[in-house]
């Protein structure tokens, strides 16, 4: 099987957007979320977000924040890279969002007369503006593509700029993971009382639901190599749990499909796997499927598996990338993230993740994604030889 | 990948999300609650392409869109800004646009891969090609390819938007899918290749040596008279299917094309080319079975 290289990359997240910092604070067990509000009808209280630093001036020039936190974040992943001038004109683009541009038509729709109508059926700008618009950023020619599968959106994007690599369509590609703020979203979540209002803890007996974050990420994926990466991404596999719109099986049958897909895809066996980055979104029910996929996936060389939205909350369609990132730059620094917050065992599924760091400089690594449409989403990198 | 069945769909744009309902009555029985126009287009368009036909459980499930869930992203949006209120859980739900095509392996009790993937004028173009790689890597056997959009409503917007020279075609929404599958035995056709050029000599190049006679061009939205008039002297036996004129414009309305040719039992392969908003040219060739 052809390698395919993580050449460069960069995230912007609630921990800031520099690097080293991130997983310092990573490495500390640190997180920042901030209380925001929730005013609606009669009622008025707050719920935590993991909110982007800074950006005090976004409300006023919602639109240009935006861009400017996306290009920023594509710019270091290209910068991080090296590529050439050529090499980033020649890319294909792959965009993974869960909200693509709600942010901005909120923004716009807010502003609008009572009854703005049909305003967005009117007038959408469709999906692939974004994509397009860091395309003409950066004077891209290559391939455009806009996934939108939920919280896989861009762990599908790596999957398909991998295959793409791999089949010779493309020789590179710049695969971005984006979804800012946006009160559709907040309000959408809190409406099916999935927020947890209190500590994020995946797995844990008391976790009550996730906390969402915000956050950019931008991996530059290569038919060539490169260092200082050193990390190859081997592959992975999609699939469809149909069971229900917003939960899977509990007994996880789909979850486990996907990770022996992933495997097989990649030519490796569980005995391969020195950790699992889980979903571990924090909601009850998707934690226990989680476990008992993954349960039924490696049974007894279940390998030490940990979930790091404490760290930034729960990036919904950005968090494929967001996560690939600070997995793999964990890593690079010699260790793989425990995970926050995770105090108490849930007698009923018994899942321990990881609650301290693992020592760790090169590792066979698999990350998992599981959303809203059951969509399940399974991929592998290494930085072994 | 060899087409096994296809089914093109249009419908007009005040088209009741009822009638939708009423006639996908017709296809199967599977019960739908709580869906709208989007996910309901989506799911006539697929059984029409799949009514009598037995799908494999893995089947992969590819659908572009230019828009997706407009309607229930605006009923939202009125919930909270014009209500005060909460989103209604199955409303927030419905705007992230890959619950249409939950819903479509759901109904098809269909495991596979699940993919809703949108690019610039030519999202089923670029859906033809992540299922081309999935065929060529061996992930998949078998899929089901679909360009699904509601009507564009406002025909001011629609003239900004693609600076058109179809002034005068008809706005309709549209549902069009392609079942294929790696056996060629008993298929209808095959898609033989999707190539994006950044010169139009490359495109008409590589065209000319995909072409047979008998071979007919369709062109995409964005393709200008000039432009179409190009390319028909260019292959000067080569007929036109002007598809956008005769049934109407809808966003992703080269998977009514493709699927209209295959229907239509008379020329022997087809050309589709878009042009998109960058310039460049996306070709997609399918040819009917000996």
């Amino acid at each position: 099987m052809e390698n395919i290289f993580i050449r460069g990359r960069a995230v912007t997240c609630s921990l800031g957007d520099d690097i080293d910092g991130i997983i310092a604070r990573v490495r500390a067990k640190e997180s920042a979320p901030v209380e925001l509000p929730i005013r609606i009808a009669t009622v008025s209280y707050t719920r935590p977000y993991f909110r982007i630093p800074g950006g005090d001036d976004r409300d006023a020039d919602l639109e240009g924040y935006f861009y400017r936190v996306l290009f920023d974040t594509v710019s270091r992943a290209i910068s991080g890279a090296g590529l050439s001038k050529e090499e980033v004109r020649a890319s294909a683009l792959f965009f993974g969002s869960t909200s693509i541009d709600i942010p901005i038509f909120e923004a716009t729709y807010k502003q609008t007369e009572n009854n703005g109508g049909k305003k967005l059926s009117n007038e959408s700008p469709g999906y692939g503006k974004i994509i397009n618009e860091v395309a003409e950023h950066f004077g891209i020619t290559g391939p455009c593509f806009t996934f939108t599968t939920a919280c896989t959106s861009s762990a599908n994007c790596l999957l398909y700029a991998a295959s793409l690599i791999r089949t010779g369509r493309i020789e590179r590609a710049i695969v971005i993971g984006y979804d800012l703020f946006n009160e559709v979203g907040f309000y959408g979540f809190e409406s099916m009382k999935l927020i947890e209002p209190f500590a994020y803890r995946p797995f844990d007996k008391n976790r009550i639901g996730i906390i969402m974050g915000e956050g950019c990420g931008a991996v530059v994926l290569d038919a060539k190599p490169s260092s200082p990466s050193g990390f190859r991404f081997l592959g992975g596999s999609n699939a469809c749990d149909t069971f229900n719109v917003t939960t899977h099986t509990l007994e996880g049958d789909d979850i486990a499909h996907t990770i022996r897909e992933a495997l097989k895809h990649c030519g490796l066996d569980i005995h391969d796997i020195d950790a699992v980055k889980a979903h571990a979104t924090g909601s009850p029910a998707n934690d226990v499927t989680e476990y008992n996929g993954m349960k039924l996936a490696f049974g007894e060389s279940l390998p030490p598996f940990s979930g790091i939205k404490p760290y930034i909350g729960h990036t919904v369609g950005a968090s494929g990338v967001i996560e690939l990132v600070i997995i793999i730059e964990s890593i690079a620094r010699g260790f793989f993230p425990a995970t926050p917050g995770f105090e108490q065992v849930d007698e009923e599924i018994n899942a321990r993740p990881i609650t301290e760091a693992l020592v760790m400089k090169s590792g066979t690594v698999m990350l998992n994604f599981f959303g809203f449409g059951g969509n399940c989403s399974s991929f592998i990198v290494t930085n072994k030889e | 990948m060899y087409v096994h069945a296809t089914a093109p769909y249009v419908c007009s744009p005040e088209v009741e999300i009822d009638e939708l309902k009423a006639e996908l009555k017709n296809y199967t029985d599977f019960f739908f609650r709580r869906v709208n126009k989007f996910i309901m287009l989506s799911l006539l368009g697929v059984h029409r392409c799949v009514h009598g036909k037995s799908i494999d459980p893995h089947t992969a499930v590819f659908l572009a869109t230019e828009n997706g869930n407009l309607g229930d992203t605006e009923t939202v949006l009125h919930q909270l800004y014009r209500e005060n209120s909460f989103p209604k859980p199955f409303n927030f739900i419905n705007t992230m646009s890959n619950t249409a095509s939950f819903y479509v392996a759901q109904s098809l009790k269909t495991l596979g891969r699940s993919i809703t993937v949108s690019s610039k004028n030519v999202s089923f173009e670029r859906a033809l090609e992540l299922a081309m790689a999935d065929f060529e890597l061996g992930h998949i056997r078998e899929a089901l390819v679909g360009g699904v959009d509601e009507a564009v409503f406002s025909r001011e917007y629609f003239s900004k938007k693609y600076d058109a020279s179809y002034h005068d075609a008809k706005l309709v929404g549209g549902s069009s899918w392609l079942y294929l599958t790696s056996e060629r035995p008993g298929s209808l056709g095959e898609m033989s290749g999707i190539r994006t050029f950044s010169a139009e000599n490359e495109a008409i190049d590589w065209a000319k040596r995909t072409s047979s006679p008998g071979t007919v061009l369709a062109f995409g939205i964005l393709m200008t008279p000039l432009d179409k008039e190009k390319w028909r002297e260019e292959f000067k036996a080569a007929a036109g299917m002007d598809y956008i004129h005769e049934f109407g414009f809808y966003d992703t309305a080269a998977a009514f094309a493709t699927c209209k040719f295959f229907e239509s039992r008379e020329e022997k392969a087809m050309i589709h080319v878009s042009r998109t908003v960058q310039g460049h040219y996306v070709l997609l060739s399918c040819k009917r079975q000996e």
